[in-house]
């Protein structure tokens, strides 16, 4: 266990050359003890890793093999032994994968997603690929082989793979296992199908919907024009989580563009308290602060938002989402020059005028011809670096 | 197995005397035998910080459970290299067992004072966050691989899990013959 823990800290260079120091004693307490033969051939490996002595590697490998030979059952020693081919010589190793010791096993698509794991902490991502995909024919049937695989590609920003993969997990996971669809519904929303996205979520049990996901369904909802149903799943969101300023906001902004005035206050108002205790434990958090600042103008309190914007004018991070807030805030409170200034500035930052026409506040702005003189010419303005 | 909820308490004292005693406060369901999940995920075991000796304890406990958890060929299980290649210090742990595909989530703590060790497990089933059972094992770390056994069995027991012949033999065995190991 000493080894273990030493193995784990991987901020002590030397440690995994302690760790094979304490396996050794532990084999020398009892030379049959397969977990620390698979442990010392671990923990070779990695110092192989570090030092490149191919002897080193061979011992890993003897390790392995005798803990195969003292436990033939034993899972982990497959794992390590795969990790140490796959090592020692990629290209051929990758061509026999998975081996035979690991394909014996009860479950082998669980053994090749630890050598996937395995090699992509180390950085080794062509071989972690190449884990993944044995896992799935491994276990084709097993819904995890896929979703693990997905998430991988997913990982890497290979979307189309990853939706595909996804895909695959949901055609073969139970009812109650909604995550491959939530996270194809996710995908869906990232490449900008809304509708695509809409589809997924519907088939599957919303009752069983993360937070995450039932948050961003209402807000595409709402970018198609169906507020009823965009308010539905905002209210679930705030049934999951009501102590979220964030998503009281967005209820609020709905209800806005609905006319609902009274209603929308209420939750700007609660997002205002949620933020000032938030604010109570973290009060140099800027976020917050700017947050403070919109939910106060949108609760009409100019007084308290304009003096805020102008001390957090200096100390907030450039983003779009900061321009997009402030020029919120002066819209808000009818500081128009400064309204419009800012929301060139967002724009040269990379808010697109699709959502400066669709956010309530800028509602009177967009109706101004230099604005919109502004968003039409938004296409040639090169985007910040 | 959905919405049940067991509390079993194995009294340490039984232990010594070779007996596991099972306490029931509450049980919903009877166990049907097949499990409805396929995957599950042993997070890391939380410490006392009071005992140094704690710490390996905990390590050792949440080792030992998922190594024996994954001789049952009929769950799949998340390795500790995984839990740790997701794991983001904000989410919660079934946000974590969301990333990790892990329908069962076993948590726990583990305390050591002098020579008594005792842990508490949470079983969670992470698709409607609701809890499965709660156990509480109490043991003398000189037998602590019966203590370690027993606290399987009982995580086994709890999700009414069924291991066939060659699986009970595997994890009646201990990893070593000498506690020094």
């Amino acid at each position: 266990m000493q080894g273990k823990e030493i193995l784990r800290n991987q901020t002590n260079p030397r440690g995994p050359f302690f760790a094979v120091d304490l396996f050794r004693r532990a084999l020398q307490h009892d030379p049959d003890f397969a977990l620390a033969h698979v442990a010392l051939s671990e923990a070779l490996w990695i110092t192989y890793l570090r030092t490149s002595q191919p002897e080193t590697l061979l011992e890993a490998e003897l390790e392995v093999r005798s803990a195969l030979s003292i436990n033939p059952t034993m899972s982990s020693a497959p794992v390590v032994l795969a990790k140490l081919l796959l090592t020692n010589n990629p290209s051929r190793a990758a061509r026999v994968f998975p081996n035979p010791e690991l394909t014996a096993l009860t479950k082998p698509d669980e053994a090749a997603r630890h050598v996937a794991i395995g090699m992509l902490q180390i950085g080794e991502i062509g071989q972690a690929e190449t884990s993944w995909q044995s896992a799935t024919q491994l276990g084709p049937d097993l819904w995890l082989n896929w979703f693990g695989l997905g998430q991988f590609l997913q990982r890497g920003g290979r979307f189309g793979e990853a939706e595909r993969a996804f895909a695959e997990a949901a055609a073969r996971a139970s009812g109650e296992v909604v995550w491959p669809l939530e996270n194809l519904t996710r995908l869906k929303l990232i490449n900008g199908d809304l509708t695509g996205a809409i589809l997924v979520f519907e088939s599957m049990d919303e009752s069983l919907a993360g937070i995450g996901t039932v948050r961003q369904v209402g807000a595409a909802y709402a970018l198609l024009g169906q507020p009823d149903e965009s308010l539905r799943l905002y209210r679930r969101a705030l049934e999951l989580d009501p102590r979220d300023p964030f998503l009281h906001q967005e209820v609020g902004d709905i209800l806005h563009r609905q006319n609902q005035e009274d209603q929308a206050r209420e939750h700007y108002r609660l997002g205002l308290r949620l933020v000032e205790d938030r604010l109570a434990d973290q009060p140099s958090d800027t976020e917050l602060q700017l947050h403070l600042a919109l939910l106060s103008a949108k609760t009409g309190d100019c007084a308290r938002a304009l003096p805020l914007t102008a001390t957090l004018g200096r100390h907030l991070q450039e983003s779009t989402g900061t321009y997009r807030d402030l020029a919120a805030i002066f819209a808000l409170c009818q500081k128009t020059e400064m309204a419009i200034d800012t929301l060139r500035t967002a724009l040269i930052h990379g808010l697109s005028p699709e959502v400066v026409q669709s956010l309530p506040e800028f509602r009177d702005l967009v109706a101004m011809a230099e604005v919109q003189a502004m968003l039409s010419e938004v296409e040639s303005i090169p985007p910040s670096p | 197995m959905g919405g049940s909820r067991v509390i079993l308490t194995l009294l340490g004292s039984a232990l010594l005397l070779g007996a596991a005693s099972w306490v029931f406060l509450a049980d919903t369901d009877p166990y049907s035998g097949a499990p409805s999940f396929e995957t599950l995920v042993v997070l890391p075991f939380d410490t006392s910080a009071e005992h140094s000796g704690s710490h390996q304890l905990a390590m050792g406990i949440g080792f030992e459970l998922r190594r024996r958890l994954q001789i049952l060929e009929a769950v799949q299980c998340s390795s500790l290299p995984e839990v740790y290649t997701w794991q983001d210090a904000e989410e919660t742990r079934f946000e974590l067992a969301r990333r990790l595909g892990a329908e069962i989530v076993v948590s726990g703590t583990a305390r050591l004072e002098s020579s008594r060790a005792s842990s508490r497990i949470v079983i969670e089933d992470a698709r409607h966050h609701s809890l499965i059972a709660e156990i509480e094992l109490d043991g003398s770390t000189e037998r602590i691989f019966d203590f370690q056994r027993n606290l399987t069995q009982a995580v086994i027991h709890s999700l009414g899990l069924i291991p066939r012949g060659s699986e009970k033999s595997q994890l009646k065995k201990d990893p070593t013959r000498s506690l020094m190991a």
